[in-house]
């Protein structure tokens, strides 16, 4: 028996080198992929509107922006509601279809529900002012990487407060959030955010 | 009796210059006080306050009508969180200000006995280094509707 041993031709050579480079790239770009893919962070939620239940699907909007606060806080929150109330004057119609804000009151011992969504609709009509049970509202803190403290406080004359993440969250319609805004900001900043998201 | 009279007279009127001259030492720009919210019981009030005397001068705030309670806070970031931390008093450095400003330093103000409208004029009363100092606040609205040339168009 003879075997023979013929020399690759130049056209297996091409196509094995094309394969190679093929894979090598399809490689690289999962590594490179991976490396730069960032946990997805939120999702959906279950709270309390004026002691009903609200799930975060059922109510969903194409671009919904989120502040984790309490309704008794003096400074930081209601200001930062007023710079998002500020932005939404400025939308019309047809964009105030897509967006809202929900205002979440970790403030479960004293923010009442119907005084949770009264607070939030003062600053705009449609703002949705949400609260729960401890369970729901630590759900959601930790959902979106927040976090909250109670203090007491008895030199002051509510007795308390609460020290919270001071961040506006923009979340898609799965809950997910594709941006966030720290203090300081701006109605203009956060009219812009809402415009490029939308 | 005339003796008494006289030392009397003139201790007040010392006691009234004084005062005079220490309310003239603290000046108070865009002094206002948000209107309480629905569903809150506490608001918050800011201003510049500016010091032309040649040394420091202490602001303690100690009454504001119709409001049941007030005090002096400084909003800080703790560990990544907003926190709110009552202070006793505000020190004004000598020829120096002080801003009370949304996210710092600020008055608070708890639980009005009445209706608060935009528009009002709320006395707060001061301690300036001891002395009485009432300062109006005018209370503002926590949104204003954006002028037309404001509003964007599409």
């Amino acid at each position: 028996m003879e075997f023979t041993i013929r020399k690759p031709s130049l056209k297996v050579f091409v196509v094995a080198l094309l394969c190679a480079t093929f894979v090598s790239g399809v490689l690289l770009f999962s590594l490179i992929k991976m490396a730069n893919t960032t946990p997805t962070v939120g999702g959906s939620f279950e709270l309390k509107y004026r002691g009903a239940e609200w799930r975060f699907l059922d109510h969903n909007k194409r671009l919904n922006l989120l502040y984790i606060g309490y309704a008794k806080c003096p400074d930081v929150c209601p200001m930062s509601l007023s710079v998002v109330a500020q932005a939404f004057l400025k939308f019309s119609e047809n964009e105030l279809k897509q967006i809202q804000l929900l205002f979440l009151s970790v403030d479960y011992q004293n923010d009442k529900p119907d005084d949770v969504a009264d607070y939030a609709a003062q600053f705009f009509k449609d703002f949705v002012g949400l609260t729960g049970t401890k369970e729901q509202i630590d759900f959601v803190v930790n959902l979106f990487g927040a976090s909250y403290l109670m203090e007491k406080n008895p030199k002051s004359y509510i007795g308390y407060s609460i020290a919270h993440t001071d961040k506006i969250f923009f979340l898609n319609e799965k809950g997910e959030v594709i941006k966030s805004i720290a203090n300081p900001r701006s109605d203009e900043q956060i009219y812009q955010s809402v415009k490029q998201l939308l | 009796m005339k003796n008494i009279m006289f030392i009397g007279l003139t201790l007040a009127t010392f006691s009234y210059a004084k005062d005079k001259k220490l309310a003239e030492l603290l000046s108070f720009q865009d002094a206002r006080i948000f209107v309480p919210s629905k569903g809150s019981v506490a608001t918050a009030g800011y201003a510049v306050v500016n010091n032309k005397s040649e040394k420091e001068v202490s602001l303690v705030i100690s009454k504001a009508e119709p409001f049941k309670a007030v005090e002096t806070h400084m909003t800080v970031e703790k560990e990544g969180r907003m926190a709110m931390e009552k202070v006793d008093k505000f020190l004004i450095p000598a020829n120096g200000s002080l801003e009370l400003k949304p996210g710092g330093n600020h008055i608070m103000l708890f639980e009005p006995s009445r209706e608060i409208k935009v528009n009002e004029e709320i006395k707060v009363e001061f301690l300036v280094d001891g002395q009485n100092q009432e300062v109006p606040f005018k209370t503002i609205p926590r949104v204003s509707t954006p002028k037309k040339e404001e509003t964007h168009h599409h």
